[in-house]
């Protein structure tokens, strides 16, 4: 058998890593980026997520439709969630996969797709858990 | 062996301390309030209203209701069965003790407290709650 050389073996790692990161942010955004009331209300339940986690119209539609949130009722009052979707509009992605869930982007399962045991997601309890291997992603920082 | 003079004035400090931490639910002015405000909504819906029950809240909290959102069919489902450990969410996100004897700043912030019963009571029973169910929580979550 014909071995590889290493420049291929490059290209093939290049390959692999590209296209495991969230889209880059549309509006000009701080590299650190967080709302208090999103922080609060959000971060309640899960860990609140960075708006460039999904394109804009994603936002648009959770943000409609808090009464059935992922199997629970997150509703807010009116006020508190006009600011939480002022937010995600404001910094949500420009273009993405029109899904709601985070774990349905293009990204996101090619960044987990390889080398994470069944077992880890079983002690994490969830992939919305991502607090539990991203230990910074709490603070806006999602590496 | 009995126990030197000079240390009873501490033991009695002590045993008021353990006495004092466990009523804490007593000396709370704005967690009273959202109560006498339930209590009030409670007898108007029902003359017969006669006080809130731990017992009835005991119940509610523990019991596998029907009609809610299949992955929350109890308010122990999240809160675990005992309310003064760490509950977590279904995505793994800690939370605080309801009982106010572990977290006495439970059920005095009248907007929060309507807030997590009008979306819990959805999720776990598929309705509001009433202000006697309310009330009958809260007083079970001041007894423990």
């Amino acid at each position: 058998m014909r071995s590889l050389s290493p420049l291929f073996l490059v290209f093939l790692v290049v390959l692999g890593v590209a296209g495991t990161r969230p889209p880059a942010a549309s509006a000009a955004q701080p590299r650190i980026l967080a709302d208090p009331v999103a922080n609060d209300e959000c971060g309640a339940c899960h860990m609140p997520y960075p708006p460039r986690f999904l394109p804009k119209s994603s936002w648009k539609r959770i943000m409609a439709n808090l009464e059935n949130h992922f199997g629970g009722d997150a509703s807010l009052d009116p006020e508190t969630r006009d600011h939480i979707a002022a937010f995600y509009a404001r910094y949500g992605a420009e273009r993405g996969d029109d899904v709601l869930r985070i774990t349905e982007t293009w990204w996101w399962r090619r960044a987990h797709r390889y080398e994470i045991p069944t077992s880890v997601w079983t002690r994490v309890g969830s992939p919305a858990n991502c607090l539990a291997c991203h230990r910074a992603s709490g603070r806006g920082n999602d590496d | 062996m009995r126990p030197s003079a000079r240390m009873l004035p501490l033991a009695a400090l002590a045993v008021g301390l353990v006495l004092t931490a466990a009523t804490p639910g007593r000396a709370e002015p704005a967690r009273d309030a959202i109560l006498a405000d339930l209590a009030a909504q409670a007898k108007a819906a029902d003359a017969g209203f006669a006080g809130f029950s731990a017992e009835r809240g005991r119940a509610l909290f523990a019991t596998r209701h029907a009609g809610g959102k299949p992955k929350t069919p109890s308010c122990a489902t999240c809160h675990t069965k005992d309310p003064r450990a760490r509950g977590k969410t279904r995505v793994g996100k800690v939370i605080e003790p309801m009982a106010v004897s572990a977290n006495p700043s439970r059920f005095t912030d009248a907007r929060k407290v309507a807030k997590w019963f009008r979306r819990n009571c959805r999720s776990v029973l598929g309705r509001v709650c009433s202000a006697r169910e309310k009330g009958d929580f809260i007083t079970f979550m001041m007894s423990r």
